[in-house]
C-alpha cells in the first residue's frame, strides 16, 4: 500500500488543475467523507477537482511518484461505500466537473460523455437532439455519474431491456493508474470511430467495469444511444403472492417485453408506496408494474397485449397505471420520499426471479426472529427490479426511524446479507457493504487473478488501495 | 478551540439524522426526467464547487460539530455565512415533507454562533450602522427619503395602506422607490410613508442576531399600528418576508396589519380596473424569481401576471423558474460577506437569462438588481417591475362599446371550470390549501388551450373552492385534460361517473382522449393533504 504524505505534492497539483479546484480546508474535506451508504470514510487528505483528461493523467504520475493513494469519486449517490476512502490521507479526485458531452455520433449512434456527467443531465441534454440511452442511470441518477455506475456495476432505470450500467458501453478512457491513458473497443485504433465493443482483441473495456476504481480512473464513456420512442404503454397488475407475480415476471422478461419492471414484493411495501391502494385491494399481495417504450405505438401495444396475457395466466389482474407512470415520470425521485422512514440500509444484490420469491420468505422470517415485523421504527421496503435476462435485484431496504434500535437493525441487516449470499444470491457492487460477506466466499483462481491484474497495472497500489481486500 | 452549544441547531437533528445524502440538493438535472425547471439547484457550489457548500455536505460537517469531531473555528465561522439561504435546496429534497429545511439549520448555526461570541468583524460594523444611523449601509439616517424631493410633500403622513421602502431602495436602488411612488400615484392609490422609517432587521436576522432584530421588529410594527395601517406594501422581498414570516415568530403575536408586496397588490388592483400599459418597442423579457418572494413566500404567478399586462413584451421562461429558479447570490448575508462570491453566483444567473434571448431581465427586488446590475456589465438590462410598469403605464382606457357583439366561443375546457364550479362535491377529502392546476390541452399538438386552478377554501362534503384563471404559486399537481375528454367529462352526473371516467382517460388513454398528472408533491404528501380519496375512486392507485 502506498504511504506517502501529500503536503509536497499540493502545489504541483495546483499548477495542474488550478489552485481552486484543490483543497486542503478540513472542512471541504471532511464533506467528503461520507456517501449515500451509511457508512464513513477515513478523511482525505486533499480534494482535487480535474476537469480534463490529461490533469489526471498528471496527477496519477505525481502520485506514484511520491506514493499517495488517489480515490476516484462521482457524485457519490452510491450506497454501498465504493468512493469512500479507506486509508488515511488520500487524495479523493471529485471527478463531477468532467462532466460535458464529448460528442454525440449519429452515423455509429453512441454518445461520448466525460465520466462525472449524471445521468439525468445526460438524459436532458440527449433529449432535445432526440435520443435517448437504454440503460437511463441509477435509481439515485440525478446525482450519480456514468463513471461511478460503471465502476459499481450499477443497475437500475431501463435495466429489464438494456441490463446493467456496463450493456451500455461501447468504449472507454480510462487513467491507469501509473497516468497512461488508454482507449478500449475499436477506440484502439486512433483512427477510428468508438462505435464497437467486440473488436480486434479482448474486451478490455469489461476490465473496468465493477472494478470499484482501483485499476484506473475512467474519464470518458462511449455509450449506446436510441431515438426517443414514439409508443410507451404502462400497467399495473396486482397478484395475491410473491410466487404469482414473480412467475409474471419472469415470463415477461423471457420474452424481453418491457423496458422497466418493478415488483413489489409483499403488503409491507406496497402499503409504503401507496397505503390506500393497499387498502383497495385486500387481497393484493405484489403489485408488477411493467413499462414498456418502443418505436412506434402498434409495437407497443402489441407487447402490452402479450404483458397483459402473461399477467392473466399467472393470475393477476390490471389495477391501473400509477405506479408505472409514477415510477417512468418521476424518474430517480422514487427513493428519497422513503427517507421520511428512516435512515436507509441496503441489501442490493442480483439473483435469478425464480429464486426471488425464497429471498421474501427468508427475509420475512428474519424480521419475525428479531421482532422487525412489530416494530414500526423499523420498517422495510421489499421488490425487484427486471434485469437484462432473467435475473433481478434483490432490494430489502431497511429503515430505521430511531436511532438508539440501530443493534437490532445491525442484526437484521447482517443476517439478511448471509442469507442473500447463501441462497445463491451475488451483489453488484461489493464497497464497504458487502466484501466481508463476499471476499470470505471468493474462488481463489477468481481473487488470485484479481491480484495479479491490479499489482500489474497498479505496482505501487495508488488507486484506492484495501478495496477488495487489495 | 471552543466549546460551542448548538441549542438552536439541535432542533433540527431529526432532519440532520434523515438526509440520505443523495446528493439532489446540488447535483439533480430534472427537467428532462420529471419536468421540473430545476438544474444544479446550489447556486453557491455552483460556483465554489465543493461538497461542503451544498446541503448534503453542510448537513455533514454540522453533524460532525454536534458531535464534537469538529470544533469551531474562523474557517467554520466563514463558511457558516457562504449560505445565501435561498432554499432551492428544500425544494429539491424529498426526504421529509417540504424538504430538510437546510437554510433554516444554517440560521440557526448562525444564531448559535452568534451567541457564543464568534461573529465576523464586517458584520459589527453592519450591526453598529444599523443601532447608530438605522440603515445598514452607514448612510445619514435624515438622508434616508431625500431621494423623494418634493415628492414626499404629496404623500399623505396617514393612510390606511403604507409603502415600506426598505434600506437598499432608499440609499442604492432608489429609482426602485421612486418608480413605486410614482406608479401607486398614477393608480389613484391613497398611501403613506413612515416619515421615521428604519431598517427592518432582515439582515440581523440572516446574520444570526435575533435580539437586535426584535427590538427593530418593535419599533416599526407599533409605528404602523399607531398609524392605523391597514396594509403595508413592500418592493423589498426582504423586508417583506421579514414582516411577514420572521416578525410573528420572534415577536410572539400578529402584526395586525396586512402585508403585501407590490406585485401582489397589483395584480389584485388591476384585476377590474383598464389600465393600459405599452413598451415603447416590442421586446422580449425574462423574470427572475427573487428567493425571499417566491421559495420563501410562495409568490411566482404574480409578477408573471403584471409583466404579461405591458403591451409590446413577450415574456420568456429561464431554464430554471419559480420554485427551482437559482439565487442571484446576495441573499442570506451573501452579499455583504462575500461580495465577490455573490457576484459570480449572479454572474451564472445572468448568463441564464442571456440564453433566452431576452433583452430585459426583470426582477421584483432592490437587492437582486442591484446584484444582478453589477454582474451583467451592461450585457442585458436590468429592470424591476415597479419600474417597468412605471415606464410603460399609459392610463385608464376608457372602453368603447363594441358595434359588433362578439360571439365567444365555449371552448371545452371553459365548460370544464364552469362544471367543476358546479359540482364541488368532486373535491370531496381534499384539505383546506390545496391548489392544483389544470391543463386543457389541444389532444394533437398538446399545446394548453386554458390554463386554470381550483384553490380549496373550505374541505366537507360539499367544499368551498375558488377556481381562477392562470397558473397557482405553488401547486400540488397538475392535471393535462385533452379538450375531447374535457368535453365528455362535463357530461358525467355525479362525482363517481366523473371518477370512473377521469380514471379511464388516465389509464386507458387514447390517441384523442387523454388525461395525464403532474405531481409537484411526493405521493405522500399527496395522500396525506387528502388527494388519495379521489385517486382511490378513479381507480389511479
Amino acid at each position: 500500500m502506498s504511504e506517502g504524505t501529500i503536503e509536497p505534492i499540493v502545489e504541483e497539483i495546483e499548477s495542474i488543475v488550478g489552485s481552486e479546484n484543490v483543497s486542503l480546508s478540513k472542512i471541504i474535506r471532511l464533506s467528503y467523507s461520507e456517501d449515500a451508504s451509511p457508512f464513513h470514510a477515513r478523511i482525505p487528505g486533499l480534494i482535487v477537482r480535474p476537469a480534463e483528461t490529461l490533469e489526471v493523467s498528471q496527477i496519477l504520475r505525481l502520485a506514484n511518484e511520491y506514493l499517495v493513494p488517489v480515490v476516484p469519486a462521482g457524485g457519490r449517490s452510491g450506497i454501498c461505500g465504493a468512493c469512500l476512502p479507506r486509508v488515511p490521507n488520500a487524495i479523493v479526485l471529485d471527478l463531477t466537473r468532467m462532466d460535458n458531452i464529448v460528442e454525440v455520433d449519429e452515423d455509429s449512434q453512441t454518445v461520448t460523455v466525460q465520466a462525472g456527467l449524471r445521468w439525468a443531465e445526460l438524459i436532458y441534454k440527449l433529449s432535445k437532439l432526440g435520443y435517448k440511452v437504454g440503460f437511463r442511470g441509477p435509481f439515485g441518477g440525478n446525482a450519480g455519474t456514468v463513471g461511478g455506475s460503471l465502476s459499481s456495476n450499477s443497475v437500475g432505470c431501463g435495466s429489464a431491456k438494456w441490463g446493467s450500467s456496463g450493456d451500455s458501453v461501447v468504449s472507454l478512457e480510462v487513467v491507469l493508474p501509473t497516468g497512461e491513458i488508454l482507449r478500449t473497443g475499436s477506440g484502439w485504433n486512433p483512427l477510428a470511430k468508438k462505435f464497437a465493443r467486440y473488436a480486434t482483441f479482448n474486451d478490455l473495456t469489461g476490465l473496468f467495469i465493477g472494478d470499484h476504481g482501483i485499476l484506473g480512473v475512467k474519464t470518458e464513456a462511449t455509450l449506446k444511444i436510441y431515438p426517443l420512442p414514439e409508443g410507451r404503454v404502462f400497467g399495473d397488475f396486482g397478484f395475491n403472492s410473491v410466487e404469482a407475480a414473480s412467475k409474471a415476471m419472469y415470463e415477461i422478461q423471457k420474452r424481453k417485453l418491457a423496458e422497466e419492471l418493478v415488483l413489489m414484493a409483499d403488503r409491507h411495501t406496497v402499503s409504503s408506496y401507496a397505503l390506500q391502494l393497499a387498502e383497495k385491494y385486500p387481497e393484493v399481495e405484489s403489485v408488477l408494474a411493467v413499462i414498456i417504450e418502443e418505436a412506434s405505438e402498434e409495437i407497443a401495444e402489441a407487447k402490452k397485449k402479450l404483458v397483459e396475457r402473461i399477467v392473466r395466466e399467472c393470475g393477476g389482474f390490471f389495477i391501473g397505471t400509477f405506479f408505472s407512470r409514477l415510477h417512468w415520470g418521476e424518474m430517480f425521485n422514487v427513493v428519497q420520499p422513503l427517507f421520511e422512514e428512516g435512515y436507509w440500509y441496503n441489501t442490493c444484490h442480483l439473483r435469478p426471479i425464480t429464486m426471488f420469491p425464497e429471498l421474501v420468505r427468508k427475509a420475512h422470517e428474519i424480521f419475525k426472529k428479531y421482532g422487525v415485523d412489530k416494530d414500526p421504527e423499523i420498517t422495510w421496503v421489499a421488490s425487484a427490479l427486471g434485469i437484462d435476462r432473467c435475473h433481478c435485484t434483490g432490494w430489502i431496504t431497511l429503515f430505521l426511524k430511531n436511532p438508539e434500535k440501530k443493534h437490532i437493525l445491525e442484526k437484521t441487516w447482517s443476517d439478511l446479507r448471509k442469507v442473500i449470499i447463501e441462497t445463491g444470491g451475488v451483489p453488484y457492487w461489493a464497497g464497504l457493504l458487502w466484501e466481508e460477506y463476499v471476499l470470505p466466499r471468493v474462488h481463489y483462481g477468481f481473487f488470485d487473478l484479481l491480484k495479479k491484474i491490479k499489482r500489474t497495472l497498479d505496482p505501487n497500489n495508488i488507486l484506492h488501495p484495501l478495496v477488495f481486500g487489495l | 478551540m471552543a466549546r460551542v452549544e448548538f441549542s438552536n441547531v439541535k432542533k433540527f437533528e431529526e432532519f440532520l439524522y434523515l438526509c440520505g445524502k443523495c446528493g439532489d440538493c446540488s447535483l439533480a438535472v430534472k427537467i428532462a426526467t420529471s419536468k421540473s425547471p430545476l438544474s444544479h439547484p446550489c447556486a453557491v457550489k455552483n460556483v465554489l464547487g465543493y461538497e461542503a457548500y451544498d446541503a448534503r455536505g453542510r448537513i455533514i460537517i454540522i453533524k460532525n460539530l454536534l458531535n464534537g469531531k469538529l470544533e469551531v473555528n474562523d474557517e467554520i465561522l466563514e463558511w457558516a455565512y457562504t449560505c445565501t439561504t435561498c432554499g432551492a435546496c428544500r425544494e429539491t429534497c424529498l426526504a421529509v415533507e417540504g424538504g430538510i429545511d437546510t437554510p433554516s439549520i444554517m440560521e440557526a448555526l448562525r444564531r448559535d454562533l452568534v451567541s457564543q461570541g464568534f461573529r465576523i468583524e464586517k458584520h459589527l460594523s453592519i450591526l453598529e450602522n444599523i443601532k447608530k444611523l438605522d440603515n445598514p449601509y452607514g448612510e445619514p439616517k435624515e438622508e434616508r427619503l431625500s431621494f423623494l424631493g418634493d415628492e414626499l410633500s404629496n404623500i399623505p403622513e396617514k393612510a390606511e395602506i403604507a409603502y415600506f421602502i426598505g434600506c437598499t431602495s432608499s440609499y442604492r436602488t432608489k429609482e426602485i422607490a421612486l418608480a413605486a411612488v410614482k406608479l401607486l400615484k398614477q393608480l389613484g392609490v391613497e398611501f403613506t410613508v413612515l416619515r421615521d422609517e428604519t431598517c427592518c432587521g432582515s439582515i440581523l436576522l440572516r446574520y444570526g442576531y435575533v435580539d437586535e432584530a426584535r427590538s427593530q421588529a418593535e419599533r416599526l410594527v407599533k409605528r404602523f399600528n399607531e398609524m392605523g395601517v391597514k396594509t403595508v406594501i413592500f418592493t423589498c422581498p426582504g423586508c417583506y418576508r421579514t414582516f411577514k414570516k420572521d416578525y410573528p415568530e420572534i415577536l410572539g403575536r400578529e402584526l395586525g396589519f396586512e402585508t403585501l408586496h407590490l406585485v401582489e397588490f397589483l395584480d389584485n388592483y388591476l384585476k377590474d380596473k383598464n389600465v393600459a400599459f405599452e413598451a415603447k418597442k416590442s421586446e422580449v423579457v425574462t423574470y427572475h424569481d427573487p428567493c425571499h418572494l417566491g421559495r420563501h413566500l410562495n409568490v411566482y404567478e404574480a409578477p408573471r401576471n403584471i409583466i404579461r399586462l405591458v403591451n409590446g413584451l413577450t415574456l420568456v421562461e429561464m431554464e430554471t423558474i419559480k420554485n427551482f429558479a437559482h439565487c442571484c447570490g446576495a441573499g442570506g448575508g451573501v452579499k455583504s460577506t462575500f461580495p465577490d462570491l455573490a457576484l459570480k453566483v449572479a454572474r451564472n444567473r445572468i448568463s441564464e437569462a442571456l440564453e433566452t434571448g431576452a433583452k430585459i431581465l426583470l426582477s421584483a427586488c432592490p437587492f437582486c438588481k442591484l446584484n444582478l446590475k453589477q454582474a451583467a456589465n451592461n450585457g442585458i438590462r436590468i429592470l424591476d417591475v415597479a419600474e417597468l410598469l412605471a415606464e410603460t403605464y399609459v392610463g385608464e382606457v376608457v372602453e368603447v362599446a363594441p358595434k359588433v357583439v362578439e360571439v365567444v366561443e365555449v371552448t371545452p375546457g371553459m365548460k370544464l371550470m364552469d362544471y367543476l364550479n358546479e359540482h364541488v362535491e368532486i373535491f370531496k377529502g381534499l384539505r383546506m390549501g390545496c391548489k392544483f392546476n389544470y391543463e386543457i390541452v389541444d389532444w394533437k399538438t398538446q399545446e394548453p388551450k386554458l390554463k386554470f386552478y381550483v384553490t380549496v377554501l373550505e374541505s366537507g362534503e360539499k367544499p368551498k373552492i375558488k377556481i381562477s384563471k392562470g397558473v397557482a404559486d405553488n401547486p400540488d399537481v397538475t392535471i393535462i385534460i385533452s379538450e375531447p375528454a374535457a368535453e365528455k367529462l362535463v357530461e358525467c352526473k355525479e362525482r363517481s361517473e366523473y371518477a370512473e371516467l377521469f380514471g379511464n382517460f388516465f389509464n386507458e388513454p387514447t390517441d384523442e382522449e387523454y388525461i395525464d398528472v403532474i405531481l409537484h408533491r411526493s405521493t405522500k404528501e399527496l395522500m396525506k393533504m387528502g388527494y388519495g380519496e379521489f385517486a382511490r375512486e378513479a381507480g389511479l392507485i
